[in-house]
Order: structure tokens, then C-alpha cells, then sequence
């Protein structure tokens, strides 16, 4: 392969050294250890460990929404200070403006961006047709359900068509059947336009389907504790993937890792 | 002013516009009721020296009509009313958003807007008369004066409020600081400053009449005044009806307005 190819795929989100303290009433709490990660250009990663292992915060940082305490995250040789506005967020409560329509919703990245409402519908209208809720294009967001609107939110972060798009559970609220359809239709995108995904999320069945790689956290103070590729072949399938004796040894493998973590937060709960 | 309150009270569609006319029914019954029991009790219990009549309360608005005094009167004060109402909520508007967007201005004018707020406004009436004279023009002053701060607390209250969560969504979107009071800040408050004009209309009016009522030789207050000084019980329940009336007109108008303005609210429909 040429060298700027192998250039171009190289660590497009560099965390380095990064550590986050949070303060409340002077009690400093060490949410993420000082943790290295290298995500390239392309792939699909996801986050994954029990509450509170600095998951979000990581998201977050990498977000600009928040300082890191130490370290820096660098992104494509720029290093991320203040608001990130070169990710699409995909937050784990939707932020869909109640005032907006769905459409005007899904339209708001494209207008902020300068173009006007009209040369942004055809697009629009094609984002609300790929997640399947046109016909809803001129409700309001108390219109919808809970699928509905993250079906927006999943159109309102597709619309614009950032390079790197960090989603945080982005499907953890909705029921099983909702969840399949919209792990197949995130595939779906994803495998045809070359971006970066950096996905949290609880569920190792969805980590394992979805992903190149899955960092596994564990929690208080959180830090990586492995990272493990998936290769399975692509594309793949949400359903008949889980059936696969591959997937079964990666899962079996990853459970086993965060099994210590799990217990341990039991007794903590129990007593 | 009892209409607004049971705006928010929440309505099922198909029931609201069924029990909506039995309402309206109930009510022209009792309005009916009540004037056939005043029209009964004037002359025969109560000397209508003091309560008049609805026969004699129609004929002073029909005679009021016919010389043209009404519809003077009614202009001029709904002049003072107007122009008081859009000066007041404009500098309401603007200085509720200026305040809201900045903790700092806001803190240092606390106590200043505090004690404007906690005085009575129509005991400024006197002075305002002194300023701008019996004219026209203090009666704006009045109804601006109180508009103002109705309109101030409200957008005050509303920029305020607005979400952060929002505000971070359309920053990482890549807005600007136009694009976030355009996506985010002026439509969130937008309820609250509609609330603040909703309530501030029938306010203006009050105004208005004050303003007129104290010092006066034109309006709907100064024939109230006027009446009363002639012992002319009619012209002033005449007086009082055409506010009464101008009042619940606005209100209707107001509340079509801020159903429209506010359609993402409801759910459902």
C-alpha cells in the first residue's frame, strides 16, 4: 500500500496521557485514570465497561465539552481545546429542539453550515427517508416516540456528514426489535462512507457486532483494560451474527473481563 | 383578567371542542341571568342611583355611539394603550435580554430594578403628568412604564432559562453566536416573552385609563371620571362595559396568537 494511504489511516483521534478529576464539595474523584488510545481513520470502536468507568467523560473530552485534567486528546494533528466542532455527537438523551420540526431538526446542521432551508431539504428529506421517518417530517419532537427521535438524532448527525462521529448508547433506551433495525441501518451507512465511529455503549453483543475494536474499561478510577479487535468478517449481519461460534468466543472473552468489575460493584450495591 | 388562567390547564382534543360550547352556552345563559336580575332589582329594590340599569346602560352606549363619543374616546385611549404596550414591551424585550445574557449587568442592576419594581406604579402617575404633561403622551408613559417590567421579568426570566444541553448541541454543530440566539436562545424564550405580552395587554389598558382617570379631557377613563363627577351612574357602568368588552376581545386575539407561536407545546393532535 502506498505510504500516504497508510498516512492517511493513521490515528485520526490521539488520546494521550489523559486523566480526569472531578471536584464536588472539595472531594476530588479520579473518573478516568491517565489512559493512552489510538483510534484510526475508518473504524468503528467502541467503548465499553460498567457505570461510571469514564466512558462519557472520555466522550465528552474528546467532545470538548470538557477539560481533560491532564493529558491531551489530538485530532488529526490539531489538538482538540474548547468545543470540538469537527465530531457529530450523538448525545445519550437526543438534543432535538422541541421548538424545531423533525425536518427543521434534521435541517439545523446544514443551515449553521449556510445553506438555506431550501437547498438543504432534498437532503434532508433523503436522511428522514434512510431512518425511515418521513412521514413525521412536520411533527415536533413531543410528537414522537422514543424510537422516533433517535431516529432524528441518528439523521440530524448523518445529515451533515461529519468525519468522525461519537455516539454515546445511542440505542440503549429503545426495545430489541428497534435496536436491530437501527444497528443494521448505522452498518449500513457506515460501511459505505469511510467514517470514524467512536460508540459507547453497555450492550457487548452490539460492541462485538458492530466494531473493528473494543476497548474495555473497568471501573473507579476507570482505565482501559484491553483492547481487543473483532474480526469478524464484514458486512455483517445484527441478527445472524450472534449465532456465529466466533462471535460466542469473542463475547465469552470479553464477559470474562468484565466479570471481576461486575461483581464487585454487586457488593458494593449489596452492603 | 380571570380568562388567562385556565389556559394551562391541560384539554383532550375531541372534549375541549364538545364541552367548549356547552361552556359558551352556560355562560350566555348566566350573563343573561344576571343582567335580567339587575334589570329586575333597579327601580324596584335598589334605588338606580347607585346601581343603574342594563336598559339604561345601553342607552347611554347607543347615545354614546350615535354623538361619536364613543368610538373619540375609545380610539384615543386605545391609542395611549397601543403605543404604550409597544414601547414598554420593546424596551422590556430588549433590556430583559441584554440583562439575561449577562450575569454580570444583571447582578450590578439587581437592587436598582428592584426598587423601580416594588413601587406602585400608578404612584407615578402624578409624576409622569408632571413630565409629559395631561396629553397624550403621559398616558403612553403610564402604560409603557408598567408593560416594562411585565415584559422585562419575562424575557429576563426566559433567557435564563434556556437549557445548556441545547446551547452545547448547536456549538458542536459549528454554530456561531448569532446561530445560537437564532436556533436557541430567542425561540426557548420566546414562550416566556409571549407570556409577558399575553399578560401586559390588559396592563397597558390599566394604564391608559389610570392615566386618564387621574388627568384628563379625552378617553374611556376621563368619561368614567367624568361620569361619576355628574352623578351619572349609566355613563359610568357604560365606561366600564367598553373596557370590560376591549379586554376580553384582546385576550381572545392574544390567545390565538400564542397558540400558534407555541404549537410545539402541545403534544399529540
Amino acid at each position: 500500500m502506498d505510504w500516504w494511504l497508510t498516512q492517511l489511516e493513521w490515528r485520526v483521534i490521539d488520546v494521550r496521557g489523559v486523566s480526569k478529576t472531578f471536584s464536588f464539595e472539595n472531594q476530588p474523584t479520579l473518573a478516568l485514570s491517565p489512559t493512552d488510545l489510538k483510534i484510526s481513520t475508518g473504524s468503528f470502536v467502541s467503548l465499553v465497561g460498567p457505570s461510571g468507568c469514564g466512558k462519557t467523560t472520555l466522550l465528552n473530552m474528546i467532545a470538548g465539552l470538557i477539560e481533560p485534567t491532564q493529558g491531551s486528546i489530538v485530532q488529526d494533528d490539531q489538538i482538540v481545546s474548547g468545543i470540538n466542532t469537527r465530531v457529530g455527537y450523538m448525545t445519550q438523551q437526543d438534543n432535538l429542539l422541541p421548538w424545531r420540526t423533525t425536518a427543521e431538526n434534521v435541517a439545523m446542521p446544514l443551515l449553521i453550515q449556510g445553506h438555506s432551508m431550501a437547498s438543504a431539504k432534498h437532503r434532508v428529506t433523503e436522511m428522514l427517508q434512510r431512518v425511515g421517518i418521513e412521514r413525521f417530517a412536520n411533527h415536533f419532537p413531543s410528537q414522537l416516540s422514543g424510537g422516533m427521535r433517535k431516529r432524528a438524532s441518528l439523521a440530524q448527525v448523518l445529515v451533515y456528514d461529519p468525519q468522525t462521529i461519537l455516539m454515546d448508547e445511542p440505542f440503549g433506551a429503545l426495545d430489541a426489535q428497534l435496536k436491530v433495525s437501527m444497528q443494521m441501518q448505522l452498518l449500513s451507512l457506515w460501511e459505505n462512507a469511510g467514517k470514524t465511529i467512536v460508540f459507547v455503549t453497555h450492550d457487548l453483543t452490539e460492541a462485538i457486532l458492530l466494531s473493528d475494536q473494543v476497548v474495555v474499561f473497568s471501573g473507579r478510577p476507570g482505565q482501559i483494560k484491553d483492547i481487543v479487535s473483532i474480526d469478524l468478517p464484514r458486512p455483517r449481519d445484527p441478527i445472524k451474527g450472534q449465532f456465529n461460534t466466533q462471535f460466542q468466543m469473542i463475547y465469552q472473552n470479553l464477559w470474562e473481563m468484565l466479570a471481576p468489575d461486575i461483581a464487585r460493584l454487586a457488593k458494593v450495591e449489596a452492603s | 383578567m380571570m380568562t388567562g388562567q385556565a389556559d394551562a390547564l391541560p384539554t383532550n382534543d375531541f372534549n375541549s371542542t364538545r364541552t367548549g360550547f356547552q361552556f359558551l352556552l352556560a355562560q350566555l345563559f348566566m350573563a343573561g341571568a344576571l343582567l335580567s336580575i339587575w334589570e329586575f332589582l333597579s327601580g324596584r329594590w335598589i334605588d338606580p342611583f347607585y346601581i343603574s340599569s342594563p336598559s339604561a346602560v345601553v342607552q347611554k352606549l347607543w347615545q354614546w355611539a350615535v354623538d361619536g363619543t364613543l368610538s373619540m374616546s375609545f380610539l384615543y385611549t386605545f391609542q395611549a394603550m397601543a403605543a404604550g404596550f409597544v414601547i414598554g414591551s420593546i424596551l422590556g424585550f430588549i433590556v430583559g435580554f441584554v440583562l439575561g445574557r449577562s450575569p454580570f449587568l444583571a447582578r450590578l442592576f439587581d437592587p436598582f430594578i428592584t426598587a423601580i419594581y416594588c413601587i406602585p406604579k400608578i404612584a407615578l402617575a402624578p409624576l409622569l403628568i408632571m413630565w409629559f404633561g395631561i396629553g397624550l403622551s403621559s398616558k403612553i408613559a403610564m402604560a409603557a412604564l408598567i408593560v416594562f417590567f411585565l415584559v422585562f421579568l419575562n424575557t429576563f426570566a426566559g433567557v435564563r432559562d434556556v437549557q445548556q444541553h441545547f446551547l452545547t448541541a448547536v456549538r458542536i454543530l459549528g454554530a456561531n453566536k448569532w446561530q445560537e440566539m437564532r436556533f436557541v436562545v430567542l425561540p426557548s424564550a420566546a414562550a416566556w416573552v409571549l407570556t409577558g405580552l399575553k399578560v401586559s395587554v390588559p396592563y397597558a389598558l390599566i394604564g391608559a385609563v389610570v392615566g386618564e382617570l387621574i388627568s384628563s379631557n379625552r378617553g374611556i377613563g376621563f368619561l368614567i371620571g367624568q361620569a361619576s363627577g355628574l352623578f351619572d351612574t349609566a355613563g359610568v357602568f357604560a365606561g366600564l362595559t367598553v373596557l370590560a368588552v376591549t379586554g376580553i376581545t384582546l385576550n381572545a386575539v392574544l390567545k390565538r396568537i400564542e397558540q400558534r407561536a407555541l404549537r410545539w407545546r402541545t403534544s399529540g393532535s
